[in-house]
């Protein structure tokens, strides 16, 4: 490692908050302000919070604040919060909260949901036509898009995160949401075809299971020709 | 070696805002603005392959339509020119997509770095926070040459941004007496202007104990093309550069010290961060500018008067 290699890997230690060494200590010099420096280790962990907290405002919404800052410290701690491009930072940070929630949970559903948008706004190739489809074409699931179940009363948790916190059961009805880059919003209910077709396109299978449905998925960038 | 007569200042433009989405798009057809600073990093999404940036075209028409009308320079947050390693080649990828769609002037970089290589070699980690360059030849040498080759590259003046930081006395060789010391060895080097962030420099007055008139005086003023004025706040008794608010009358006050000595001078920039530049409202933000612009004015017609 060259001088500036080691100064820079000493200084990005020293603002994640890990402990110093004297090498490290003599890398940043006499003149170091520890200050200025615990300061400047509080506004990256401040950023980085923030930046996470604005790449997944649908799912933290429904949990309580006290849960919220615990996650969000847990992922800084992580070394999260650092990604340059907001999505970026939303599709790593919802899939660290998808492995801490509750499972089954309305944050969950939530999570799940999210973190099928940010994927689905992500797709930046062509959708391809589903109307040439034919009966023997080998389809599979578009990793941009997701069938994903949530309460019905997703409105109502989002506006009362805390109270639905308290009185959280599970078992209200659900509905079944497609996400897909190809629709507007990228959202809309599922039909019962669909979700049976998205169910068997797991693993790659004749689009011929259910034509119709298969063009209406591939036009929308849910299925992929495999 | 000097490069100095291998460059030349651009064209002066007067006073700049940048372009901020949600501000009141009245704002750009303002009299007292003459150019817009972009950011193009605002105007991006993720790659396909999720580790880089593109221009996504819809965001880029957004700013077009609002203040295609005027000149624009690049301001640039992510491109990393400090960093030992490599710096972010897809930043320079989208900015080779971005001066095909949209030409600038000049464009501009901050002199930090954000991001270092992994320990195990898999690839680089983001530092979280962008952290200022040691004095040293090797962060000279470094940043030289990649500014040489922005400067080729796009064949527009490449200006480096003086940092702020609450770090104190940067660790250095011993002949590389400031930061202002080596600033000035990097564009002497480097083929490359100066964007003198004079809240930056408050910040750095105020909190590091440098004395900011001193800094220009030593400072290569003579490669200053643009200047920032912005605002900030405090925290712990550090002074942040936060760009959340009205300029303070100190900075102001260096603008008056360093303008009529900054001859190559082609711009100057009232900066604000998008959250709290529509807190703080367009009324505001024009009282800023409109004092910036008439700083600009009474600069020209004294330099006319001299000239």
């Amino acid at each position: 490692m060259t001088g500036l290699e080691q100064y820079q890997h000493a200084l990005t230690r020293a603002v994640c908050g890990e402990m110093l060494n004297g090498t490290d200590r003599a890398l940043l010099g006499p003149g170091m302000n520890y200050a200025g420096l615990g300061l400047t280790a509080r506004i990256r962990q401040s950023w980085c919070k923030g930046r996470a907290a604005r790449a997944a405002m649908l799912t933290l919404s429904a949990l309580p604040s006290s849960e919220r800052a615990a996650h969000l410290s847990a992922w800084v701690s992580a070394g999260g919060g650092t990604r340059a491009h907001i999505q970026l930072e939303a599709e790593a940070f919802l899939s660290f909260l998808g492995g801490r929630l509750a499972d089954p949970s309305d944050a969950l559903s939530l999570c799940r949901l999210e973190l099928a948008l940010v994927r689905a706004r992500r797709r930046d190739d062509r959708i391809p036509k589903g109307r040439d489809l034919a009966e023997n074409t080998m389809v599979r699931r578009s990793p941009y898009a997701a069938i994903v179940n949530v309460p019905a009363s997703i409105d109502r948790i989002v506006a009362d995160p805390v109270d639905r916190a308290r009185t959280q059961r599970r078992g209200d009805a659900e509905i079944s949401l497609l996400v897909a880059p190809g629709l507007a919003g990228q959202l809309r209910a599922a039909t019962s075809r669909e979700r049976a077709l998205w169910r068997a396109a797991e693993t790659t299978i004749r689009a011929g299971v259910d034509l119709e449905t298969a063009r209406v998925l591939l036009a929308l960038g849910a299925l992929d020709r495999a | 070696m000097d490069n100095a007569e291998m460059w030349c200042g651009p064209a002066p433009l007067g006073t700049g805002l940048p372009y901020v989405p949600g501000l009141d798009p009245e704002l750009y057809r303002l009299a007292c603005i003459d150019f817009v600073e972009i950011v193009p990093d605002t105007l991006c999404g993720p790659d396909r392959f999720g580790d880089g940036i593109i221009l996504l075209p819809e965001a880029l028409e957004r700013a077009r339509a609002i203040c295609g009308a005027l000149p624009i320079v690049v301001h640039g947050v992510d491109l990393s020119i400090g960093s030992a390693r490599r710096w972010n080649e897809s930043y320079i990828r989208m900015l080779d997509a971005f001066r095909q769609a949209w030409p600038f002037r000049w464009h501009s970089e901050h002199l930090h770095f954000q991001t270092i290589d992994r320990d195990d070699g898999r690839g680089e980690v983001a530092t979280g926070v962008p952290l200022p360059m040691p004095l040293t030849h090797e962060a000279i040498d470094l940043v030289a040459e990649r500014a040489s080759a922005l400067t080729q590259r796009y064949g527009v003046p490449f200006l480096l941004e003086n940092a702020a930081h609450y770090l104190g006395t940067l660790p250095g060789d011993a002949d590389i007496e400031d930061e202002a010391a080596l600033l000035n060895c990097i564009v002497a080097r480097g083929r490359c202007g100066i964007l003198l962030d004079l809240h930056n420099l408050h910040c750095n007055a105020v909190n590091n104990g440098i004395d900011a008139e001193d800094t220009l005086d030593r400072l290569r003023l003579d490669r200053v093309i643009e200047i920032h004025v912005a605002g900030g706040s405090w925290s712990e008794g550090f002074r942040l550069d936060a760009h959340d608010g009205l300029v303070p009358e100190a900075v102001w006050h260096l603008l008056e010290m360093a303008l009529p000595r900054c001859p190559n001078i082609a711009g100057l920039t009232f900066e604000i961060m998008e959250g709290h530049a529509v807190h703080m409202g367009s009324d505001a933000i024009a009282g800023e500018l409109e004092r910036l612009s008439a700083a600009w004015l009474h600069h020209v017609a004294a330099s006319q008067a001299t000239s």
